[in-house]
């Protein structure tokens, strides 16, 4: 009925875009973290912007808190999402409506989400300003430092509150569409809770799980505006430290600005890699031996 | 009514144009070069990129600089807000690319940029005795108009404003001002966690901790010192322990600083911490305009001085407007851009042109502008005021501060 | 699992945790000084935040260029999504896997990096500093999502309708139009709905590939951001949630009313 090449040529469209642009950029940003001289195209290739960015003890460091912050915002988003989406499906009505206020979080950009932080959880924020008048605090100091820390939890609670939503809304969507399917006949069949969660949800729940980690990850990994805004200046993540590097006045900062960007973009794809790969690798445990 | 103020110092600035020119009539090259200029630009557009970051400033290009432009010359400007690094990455980006017809006439510029933007082959020039304004009106042997941050501009950059760090304070929440070092480490003390300054690279960070060397080691030692890592650290040395010596007394005992002055900014107008500085010395003023601090919020500098700038504008290598870009700088250093930028409702931002060579009105005109409350009058902000060092010696010292206050 | 009492609290939090960072922007929007410990700003203007909005035809200007940037770049993704989504949905064919997970790479990329990447070859076709160019960059970063949502759909949906219309003798156009469209619609409604929002929301690769000459909303809200105009910035950051808001509720409306009409299908 169709023919053999159908499918190929349904992508490829897509595939030759994607090709122009997104592999065509990636190709250029390789050639050009390592020329040797800044703007000579043809000069020879060295990989000395390499070795000077990985001999700086600065870029472990960062690289280290990246890599941190990046799985700690991407676990809890996805732990918290998953967890509210249950709860917006047994909520009934509320949680039909919660999932439509949702919206909102995920259409605003992070730096919308950035002003809102600040607000709230600075040391003169609205927070601060309840414990103030709770008698819990004297002055703004006595605050918990919350965003322009050491410890990214402002960075952190930007990502949260865009991508805790946007867990709970796909997750919700799926979920809905098999609940009174699959539960009602687990249930029936006299499954416990528990055994009803494990067996039946979280292995409908797992391919949107992915998703959202994958996208979570990337971007916290991958973004400067949010640290560059909300980070401490005793660490840097990799990003913004590849945007300084790349406003900085030496020409030869922003080879090594290139550099750093490569780095990320093959660590991402790695860590995305490699996730996928265990994540298959369960699958297939789970299949073979499971029930 | 801030309309009418605008015209008024319109008429009386062409005014004075008129007398001026009749009167200074030799210039450096033939009038008919510029006029020729005058010509061809009418009913073009001009494009402005320069940092859009305060609204004071975007008005004073949108409301004062376009209609004015559009009204003399014929010209419409277009101003686009862009970051000067961000700018300077699609100059060096266009030319790699060979781009010969840009998007950039004019652009507002400064400091490491300028530098960079020089080095990089990235700017048109020299071009800056093309313009007429910039012959009559500007002293050609001020420091500033020949270094910007111990560059030699060469004629490819013309000023603009002067700019100048100042520190602000609650007259109601603190008694005595700091202003020496030492002062500030005592008051520090007596209120801990109340003072501290924004981390440099951010641009005033990196102004204070120059105040500091200036107050410390004075500005011959730093400017006499070659640009080189060990040699600026041996000259500034004291200065950093001083700061060092500040840090437990400061916000969250100098674990952290605020990573740019729109934090300090927050926190002082939210009144957690006692003071906040800007590298715009009539911001107070403004501030208080607007109502955005109480009246009792007052300017001071240190005893020794305070660091401060001059900012410029420069033609980009591929402007492809360039005739309108000498009208365009013609008339941002005009007697009446200059004096209308000065008032506070507009911008706050003090003058380049040479008080000496203006005529009895125009010399009006700049001093009756309306500096705003809370400011310190401009001859005592003149007096006060210590160049910049080399721009290579900044991004040293940055660099020595995050090695021996930041992370110690 | 515990009980639906519990379950409402915990919905009627999250939706307070939602609603309450909107109103510290209003607030924020209108108070001029708000000293610790105030809870309610005691200094407040409302003309100053109208001031910003009335008679400000570059805001209008950065609001009509971010619609037509994100229109565009709905357009160009479900175009080039669409027939791939089809064909990775419902197709198994070789190299299918392979071409799941290349189209997914430019999520796990920094779009800074992208963008640096295609800013000269933008620069030489002539297509920085244009709508469309900075359309194109957006399309590239919107796709993985589209095309996932959409061969999500393809995937439920299958081949079956298609088949059986085209034993009854219906050709192509007509069981694309009366069949395939009108099942994936919804589908096809969240991936337009997603790249819009993610070319609403861009900022860095509209700001490098745009070249200033277009201004979209984040470009015109940032600098007050990093120049630490808190009020300016909030005024503005409404005006982004008021335009999103209204844009997708237009385009959901329009689809919803195409459905009744030409399906009398319930909403």
């Amino acid at each position: 009925m169709r023919h053999k090449y159908t499918p190929y040529i349904l992508v490829a469209p897509l595939v030759l875009f994607l090709a122009l642009t997104f592999v065509y950029a990636l190709f250029y940003g390789v050639v050009q973290s390592l020329v040797s001289a800044q703007g000579a195209f043809l000069g020879r290739f060295t990989w000395q912007h390499y070795s000077v960015v990985l001999r700086d003890g600065d870029f472990w460091i960062s690289l280290g808190a990246t890599i941190s912050v990046a799985v700690i915002a991407t676990l809890i988003s996805n732990v918290l999402g998953t967890l509210l989406a249950f709860a917006m499906l047994r909520a009934g009505a509320q949680g039909r409506s919660l999932q439509r206020a949702l919206q909102l979080p995920v259409i605003l950009p992070h730096l919308i989400v950035v002003i809102m932080v600040i607000h709230i959880f600075s040391q003169s924020g609205v927070l601060a300003r309840l414990f103030w008048w709770g008698g819990l605090i004297d002055n703004p100091n006595q605050f918990p430092l919350l965003v322009y820390d050491r410890f990214a939890i402002g960075i952190m609670l930007v990502y949260l509150y865009k991508q805790v939503p946007f867990v709970a809304m796909l997750a919700y969507d799926t979920l809905r569409g098999i609940s009174h399917k699959y539960a009602d006949v687990a249930a029936n069949l006299g499954a416990s809770s528990w055994q009803t969660i494990t067996q039946i949800y979280l292995p409908i729940l797992r391919p949107t799980i992915i998703g959202t980690s994958l996208i979570t990850f990337a971007y916290a990994f991958g973004a400067f505006e949010v640290p560059l805004l909300l980070g401490t200046p005793v660490w840097r993540t990799l990003p913004v430290k590849s945007y300084l590097l790349y406003t900085n006045i030496d020409p030869l900062a922003r080879t090594q600005a290139m550099v750093i960007n490569v780095l990320i973009s093959a660590i991402s794809l790695a860590l995305a890699g490699l996730y996928f790969g265990v994540e298959r690798f369960i699958k297939r445990f789970q299949q073979g031996g499971g029930l | 009514m801030t309309k009418k103020i605008v015209v008024l110092l319109l008429v009386a600035a062409h005014f004075a144009l008129i007398i001026g020119c009749a009167a200074r009539p030799k210039l450096t090259t033939g009038p008919s070069e510029f006029s020729a200029a005058l010509q061809k630009s009418r009913g073009t557009t001009v494009t402005f990129y320069g940092w859009g970051g305060s609204s004071a400033v975007n008005n004073w290009f949108d409301n004062v600089v376009a209609p004015s432009l559009l009204a003399e010359y014929g010209i419409t400007l277009r101003r686009v807000p862009m970051n000067i690094d961000e700018i300077l990455r699609k100059l060096s980006t266009e030319k790699q690319a060979n781009k010969v017809s840009g998007d950039i006439d004019v652009m507002w510029i400064n400091g490491e940029n300028f530098y960079a933007a020089k080095t990089e082959g990235l700017l048109y020039g020299p071009f800056n005795t093309r313009i007429d304004n910039f012959n009559r009106l500007i002293d050609p042997n001020a420091p500033d108009t020949n270094y910007d941050f111990g560059v030699p501009t060469e004629g490819m950059s013309v000023p603009l404003g002067r700019a100048q760090l100042v520190f602000m304070a609650d007259r109601a929440r603190l008694d005595t001002f700091p202003t020496s070092a030492a002062a500030l480490l005592e008051l520090a003390r007596s209120n801990p966690g109340r003072f501290t300054y924004p981390a440099p690279p951010d641009f005033t960070g990196s102004a204070f901790v120059r105040n500091i060397i200036y107050d410390i080691v004075g500005f011959e030692a730093l400017n006499n010192a070659p640009a080189e890592k060990a040699a600026i650290q041996a000259v500034i040395q004291p200065a950093l322990d001083f700061l060092n010596e500040l840090e437990p007394y400061l916000w969250e005992r100098g674990t952290t600083y605020p990573a740019d002055v729109a934090a300090l900014d927050r926190m002082f107008a939210e009144g957690q911490l006692l003071w906040s500085m800007s590298y715009t010395p009539l911001k107070v003023g403004q501030l208080i305009a607007e109502n955005r601090v109480p009246p009792s919020v007052e300017t001071f500098v240190f005893d020794k001085g305070n660091v401060g700038n001059t900012h410029y504008v420069a033609i980009p290598f591929n402007s492809p407007n360039k005739d309108a870009a000498f009208v365009l700088i013609h008339h941002l250093i005009s007697v009446a851009m200059q004096a209308a930028k000065l008032d506070v409702n507009n911008w706050g931002d003090l003058p380049v042109v040479d008080l000496a060579r203006l005529t009895a009105s125009e010399r009006e005109l700049i001093e009756n502008a309306n500096i705003g409350q809370g400011v310190l009058p401009m001859s005592e902000l003149l007096s006060k005021r210590l160049p910049e060092v080399h721009a290579q010696k900044v991004a040293i010292i940055e660099e020595l501060w995050r090695e021996q206050v930041l992370q110690r | 699992m515990p009980g639906g009492k519990l379950m409402r609290l915990v919905v009627q939090c999250a939706l307070l945790v939602v609603a309450v960072p909107i109103v510290s922007l209003l607030m924020q929007a209108i108070s001029l000084q708000w000293p610790f410990p105030s809870l309610l700003p005691p200094v407040v203007s409302i003309d100053h935040a109208v001031a910003l909005l009335w008679n400000n035809p570059r805001l209008l200007g950065a609001v009509t260029a971010s619609l037509a940037i994100a229109l565009m770049t709905t357009a160009f993704t479900l175009l080039l999504a669409f027939p791939a989504a089809k064909a990775l949905g419902v197709y198994k064919f070789p190299g299918s896997e392979a071409i799941k997970l290349f189209t997914l790479l430019p999520i796990m990329v920094p779009t800074a990096t992208v963008t640096m990447g295609l800013h000269s070859a933008m620069i030489r076709t002539g297509l920085a500093g244009t709508f469309l160019g900075v359309a194109i960059v957006h399309t590239v970063f919107a796709l993985p999502y589209a095309l996932r949502i959409l061969m999500h759909v393809f995937e439920l949906v299958g081949e079956r309708h298609e088949q059986q219309a085209a034993m009854l003798g219906a050709h192509g156009g007509r069981v694309f139009c009366t069949i395939t469209l009108p099942l994936v619609m919804p589908g096809a409604l969240s991936a337009a709905t997603m790249s819009f929002i993610i070319s609403f929301s861009q900022y860095i690769t509209t700001f490098m590939i745009g070249g200033g000459r277009i201004i979209t909303l984040p470009l015109y809200l940032v600098p007050h951001v990093q120049g630490g105009e808190w009020h300016v910035a909030s005024v503005y950051s409404l005006v982004f949630v008021v335009t999103t808001l209204a844009a997708l509720t237009l385009m959901q409306y329009l689809v919803r009313r195409y459905y009744r009409e030409t399906y009398f299908l319930s909403p």
